[in-house]
């Protein structure tokens, strides 16, 4: 991609409705940007600079990159769950009145069970690990499946 | 803002279809914009909201100044 072809698509999006960009490289990996204000378009390179490492901006030159699309497009790898399943699952279960526990399994093999409600923003979750314990951030992409209270009971 | 008017008012914003973004604005002039619908959680008095960087941040419900359904920007008047 060129620098006026990733210009072009990246000032089109609107952020509306909330979706963070996938920005896929040619070596088939991808990268993230959650905020326009995490972008800067410099003359051959896309540098991203993550508020949690500020020091160490990231760089992509746009010759290494395939695509800019919406991380809600952004097929699920193997094993794991998209980000547009993700996004619409999480709504649903955190926001549900009454709120009740479901079980998040990590592709790692853990299993997590989350018994109180915690913020999730873009593509991060957080769950209480138990009532006195950490808060735990988790990456959808890190989630294999995520198991609703019927499912649970069922099984 | 009482707590309890931040919770009707949260509600009904993250209840609107479709969810428009809105800005939570603390008496210490902290704001918070809402992206998603649940990235602010109220537990009793107090709020978590989560960045979209993954970091969290805690506040209390009963400090909040006022809720503007639009996105102001840190530092904007």
């Amino acid at each position: 991609m060129t620098h006026d072809e990733f210009r072009q698509q990246y000032e089109a999006y609107e952020w509306d409705p909330y979706s963070p960009l996938a920005v896929v490289l040619t070596t088939g990996n991808h990268v993230y940007i959650d905020l326009p204000e995490q972008a800067a378009l410099a003359d051959d390179e896309l540098v991203i600079t993550r508020r949690k490492n500020p020091r160490k901006p990231e760089h992509y030159r746009y010759a290494d990159i395939a695509q800019l699309i919406p991380l809600s497009d952004l097929p699920a790898d193997p094993g794991g769950v998209s980000y547009a399943e993700f996004d619409a699952l999480m709504r649903e279960l955190i926001l549900r009145e009454p709120f009740r526990p479901f079980v998040v399994e990590l592709r790692n093999g853990e299993r997590i069970e989350v018994t109180r409600r915690a913020p999730r923003s873009g593509r991060f979750m957080r769950a209480w690990s138990d009532v006195a314990g950490p808060l735990r951030i988790i990456e959808f992409h890190d989630i294999a499946r995520i198991v609703t209270t019927a499912e649970v009971a069922s099984a | 803002m009482r707590r309890d008017t931040f919770a009707y008012v949260l509600k009904q914003l993250n209840d609107t279809k479709p969810f428009q973004p809105f800005t939570v604005e603390l008496v210490n002039s902290v704001r918070y914009i809402a992206r998603n619908p649940e990235v602010i959680i109220l537990d009793g008095d107090l709020a978590s909201f989560g960045e979209l960087d993954d970091a969290t941040e805690y506040f209390d419900a009963n400090s909040v100044v006022r809720v503007v359904p639009v996105i102001i920007p840190p530092g904007a008047e």
